[in-house]
């Protein structure tokens, strides 16, 4: 009886820390949203008192946010396109042959992780400069390319390397060659892994503050610095708009994960289910 | 002179220190089923990749059909294969796995689709078309690896531990389906497994392999009563293996002392005063009460029981000699009484009971 | 074997020089450049100088070694925080049979993964500043909500809330592999079901609570948006330092400076770290 009682306490315990955990990790993104409907033409304690709509107005309509967006989004597109070419061939060299050195490459391809993002801003600032390249967008997607590129190989590599031998043994047998095997087999199995890998290097593309803030200039300004140049200037509710709407993209992408990839398979299911 | 579907000469390869395959050689005529068997690291999957054309010999020829084969890739040796994990196309329906050979082979969509469903039926899953692999249990992942390897019409069907992902009982009703389709298609296989039951059952030939080596071929009966070696004696089914030192006088049957002061009677075999192992398979031993009536025998052993299991259909028991040695028996499970620990018996067999084999 | 097919070369190469052009050579050129001395007003360090070690020599000051310690600590609270309230999840994720319920969570924890830092941060600050929950919490606390230990509060649920989901998602894998049975077994031979994990599933996972810690205290060590924001200028990381240097004075040598020597603690960290643990725990339990 006392052994029951001491279990249920510490259940009872440990899913009031879990209950707290998540209303600690959701709350204040709740708070925020709900902020962002906010009537009150300023910044008032929670909660609002009267919904509307004005701040989405106010966001929409501030030219540096909407220019933000629209160049977030160019820079995140392009530097997925490019980092995920890049990464998945790399990611192809490293499954698909055979030599020496490749955990030592491997390493390398994964390195720009290892190093805080400031440092790879500021090294290309003044890098791009002595090599004069002075185009906002140019250098922003130098450094996007740059900070993206371990998710998209990270991720292509485990869909490749997943894909097990005896599956392309078995195409060779049947009379496939090389190159036919590639595209009836390892390519289709392996797109879950590039996909995901993409939809990594997007989103990472789409919030990166710390090397962007070394690289704009006042034609190329991102999203997420205009928001932090908003947020000092003027901390206003306009800024929760501009949050909540960023926070719906997130969903999105974390939908189109779900439908492609499937995110159990992302967890994977241990040996013990 | 070549109705030899397949002839490995001297095939010999090596992986960094390791001699994998050490001067195989054998053949297999059209419509043979032939099986590998030795313990893990014996060469046996070695020596299925290299026909294959996943692993290239160092020495030595491959011939299917007559034509050298080294220079070729796995695709253009039209021989089919099932891996041990049955490498179904996840991404594939069963239908489009098992006509996936037919793809690159010029066949058009119709006879692609009849061809799939005569294959199909062959392995009685014929409904099982539209299913992914995902859906399907492990013996009918089995069966429909085995139709996409046959689809192809191999010269060659190489079969990789066909039975080793099943249990006990899936093993045992797949291994006779498995004999029949293979029989019925005529195909001339090579089956690669550490599992006697597989080989013994399955195979008409049998090669033991070990350490590279081929160490004994011939029928499964034949490799059963008369091994060549210790090494086949111990790891097909079970034997006592008693090491001494052969005594002989000419054709009569020899004398075989081991150590403990223990002398059987045992065949004419080997040479006088060489040192060799005898070998008696524990169901050819009778076992009977100390003092009641036996039948005569040329090998009469008194000793002590030291433990009597049932195991289902059969009883097996130690017995500890006088001398010291203890011996496995076998005796048919007939619901007789079980014989107590410590029950004086006496353990006899005859001469051609036992087989004297080199160490 | 081949030195390296030519295919693969092909390949790889792409992926080579991105990495040697933006990546490699910069972080040699900021070598170079923080043992320059510093012009002000001129952009980049003089070129012709002798080199000079006086940018290193200002760190250790006692303000910056300060700061240095900050954020040293404020990052290892943060993770050691994260670490044991995301335990749980990772423990109901792993071991829930509920289907909706391990879908709810891993989609849950990785959209807040996903989700850009600045909102996170953004609703750190409007939830726990002055029109949230600031003046209860600093009360409690006893201090204003304007003073510095305020700001290192928030700085570190701020790292925390990032470092929360990613652990979680990291532990996962590890506490799936563990087995169930285990802490079943310890709990028929008497344990009650505190004792029994603590003997059985926390110890097994050590090897994934080691990699999450490690993984988490260097992603925290180079926060940037977390401190800028929520530090209210009152507590700064290396990595703001470095932004400082250049945005407000634009002095190169000494940003590059602090910038290697935020390099060097991340790389001590890793590395330092992963040798520690290798010493620790047994080959098999890793």
């Amino acid at each position: 009886m006392m052994r029951r009682a001491v279990d249920n306490a510490w259940r009872a315990a440990v899913i009031a820390l879990l209950a707290l955990t998540l209303a600690f990790l959701i709350g204040p993104l709740i708070v925020a949203i709900m902020m962002s409907f906010d009537a009150r033409g300023f910044l008032a304690p929670f909660p609002p008192t009267a919904l509307s709509l004005r701040w989405y107005g106010t966001f929409f309509a501030d030219k540096s946010f909407v220019a933000g967006l629209k160049m977030s989004l160019a820079l995140a597109v392009a530097a997925t396109l490019i980092s995920g070419a890049v990464g998945t061939a790399a990611a192809l060299a490293l499954t698909q042959y055979e030599f020496r050195g490749k955990a030592f490459l491997s390493g390398l391809f994964l390195s720009p992780l290892m190093i805080p993002a400031v440092v790879i801003g500021l090294a290309l600032l003044i890098f791009v400069s002595r090599w004069g390249i002075f185009n906002g967008f140019s250098r922003l997607l130098c450094a996007h390319v740059i900070v993206t590129l371990p998710f998209t190989i990270r991720s292509s590599l485990a869909g490749l390397a997943g894909i097990r031998r005896s599956m392309v043994d078995a195409a060779l047998s049947l009379g496939a060659n090389d190159r036919q095997a590639f595209f009836d087999i390892t390519f289709p199995l392996a797109k879950t892994g590039i996909i995901a890998g993409c939809v990594f290097a997007f989103a990472f593309s789409l919030d990166d503050v710390a090397v962007s803030l070394f690289l704009y200039d006042t034609n190329s300004v991102t999203l997420p610095i205009a928001l932090v140049s908003h947020m000092r200037a003027n901390f206003d509710l306009s800024v929760a708009a501009a949050a909540t709407f960023l926070a719906f993209i997130t969903v999105l992408l974390i939908v189109v994960l779900d439908r492609t990839v499937g995110l159990n398979r992302i967890i994977g299911q241990g040996v013990y289910r | 002179m070549t109705t030899q579907v397949l002839e490995l000469r001297n095939v010999s390869k090596r992986f960094g220190e390791h001699l994998a395959l050490d001067d195989v050689s054998f053949s297999v005529a059209a419509g043979g089923i032939i099986s590998l068997l030795g313990p893990s690291g014996c060469g046996k999957t070695t020596t299925l990749r290299t026909i294959a054309g996943f692993e290239t010999p160092d020495s030595g020829q491959v011939l299917i059909a007559g034509q050298g084969m080294v220079r070729k890739r796995p695709y253009e040796r039209n021989v089919g294969l099932l891996f041990q994990d049955y490498a179904l196309f996840p991404h594939m329906t069963v239908a489009q796995n098992v006509a996936y050979g037919l793809r690159y082979r010029g066949v058009n969509r119709a006879d692609a689709e009849k061809r799939t469903a005569d294959m199909l039926g062959l392995v009685k899953l014929t409904d099982y078309g539209a299913r992914r692999p995902s859906q399907l249990s492990g013996g009918e992942q089995q069966r429909v690896a085995l139709a996409r390897a046959l689809a192809i019409d191999p010269k060659l069907v190489l079969l990789d531990e066909p039975l080793s992902a099943l249990d006990a009982k899936l093993r045992q009703k797949l291994r006779t389906e498995l004999k029949e389709i293979l029989t019925r298609v005529g195909a001339t296989t090579i089956i690669v497994t550490h599992d006697q039951e597989e080989a013994f059952g399955i195979a008409e030939r049998v090669i033991v392999m070990n350490g590279g080596r081929i160490v004994q071929e011939g029928s499964p009966t034949d490799i059963y009563l008369k091994p060549n070696s210790r090494f086949v004696a111990d790891f097909v089914g079970r034997s006592n293996l008693l090491e001494g030192c052969i005594q002989r006088n000419g054709p009569a049957p020899a004398a075989f002392t081991v150590a403990g002061g223990l002398r059987l009677t045992v065949p004419a075999q080997g040479k006088d005063r060489d040192a060799a192992v005898a070998c008696i398979r524990p169901e050819r031993i009778v076992v009977s009460e100390e003092g009641a009536p036996r039948p005569p025998c040329e090998n009469v052993l008194p000793g002590i029981v030291t433990d009597c299991a049932p195991l289902a259909a059969d009883v097996h028991l130690v017995v500890t000699l006088q001398s010291g040695q203890r011996m496995a028996v076998v005796e048919k499970n007939l619901g007789q009484p079980m014989r107590a620990v410590g029950a004086r018996v006496v353990l006899c067999f005859n001469a051609n009971d036992c087989v004297i084999v080199a160490d | 074997m081949p030195l390296i097919p030519a295919r693969a070369v092909v390949l790889l190469a792409p992926g080579l020089i991105v990495l040697a052009i933006l990546l490699f050579l910069p972080l040699a050129n900021i070598a170079v450049e923080s043992i320059r001395p510093y012009v002000p007003g001129k952009i980049g360090g003089a070129r012709d100088a002798p080199f000079t070690l006086e940018n290193y020599a200002a760190l250790l000051h006692p303000v910056y070694l300060g700061y240095l310690g900050t954020m040293i600590w404020c990052a290892f609270a943060a993770t050691l925080l994260a670490l044991v309230t995301a335990y749980p999840i990772a423990y109901v994720i792993a071991r829930t049979r509920t289907h909706f319920i391990r879908i709810a969570l891993v989609g849950l924890l990785a959209g807040l993964l996903f989700l850009s830092a600045l909102v996170r941060v953004y609703s750190l600050e409007l939830s726990f500043g002055t029109v949230g929950l600031g003046r209860t919490i600093a009360r409690l606390m006893g201090v204003t909500p304007n003073s510095r230990s305020y700001a290192e509060f928030l700085v570190t649920i701020g790292l925390a809330h990032h470092a929360i989901p990613l652990s979680a998602l990291l532990m996962t894998a590890t506490i799936q592999n563990i087995n169930p049975r285990l802490a079943e077994a310890a709990q028929a031979l008497g344990a009650p079901l505190w004792r029994a994990h603590l003997s059985t599933t926390i110890p097994l996972s050590t090897p994934g609570l080691l990699s999450a810690f490690l993984v988490c205290y260097t992603i925290n060590l180079s926060a940037f948006v977390v401190p800028m924001v929520l530090g209210r200028g009152k507590v700064h990381f290396l990595s703001n330092l470095v932004y400082d240097r250049y945005g407000e004075l634009a002095n190169f040598p000494s940003g590059s400076a602090i910038a290697i020597e935020l390099l060097l603690v991340t790389l001590v960290v890793t590395y330092g770290f992963g040798w520690m643990v290798r010493r620790l725990v047994p080959g098999d339990a890793r």
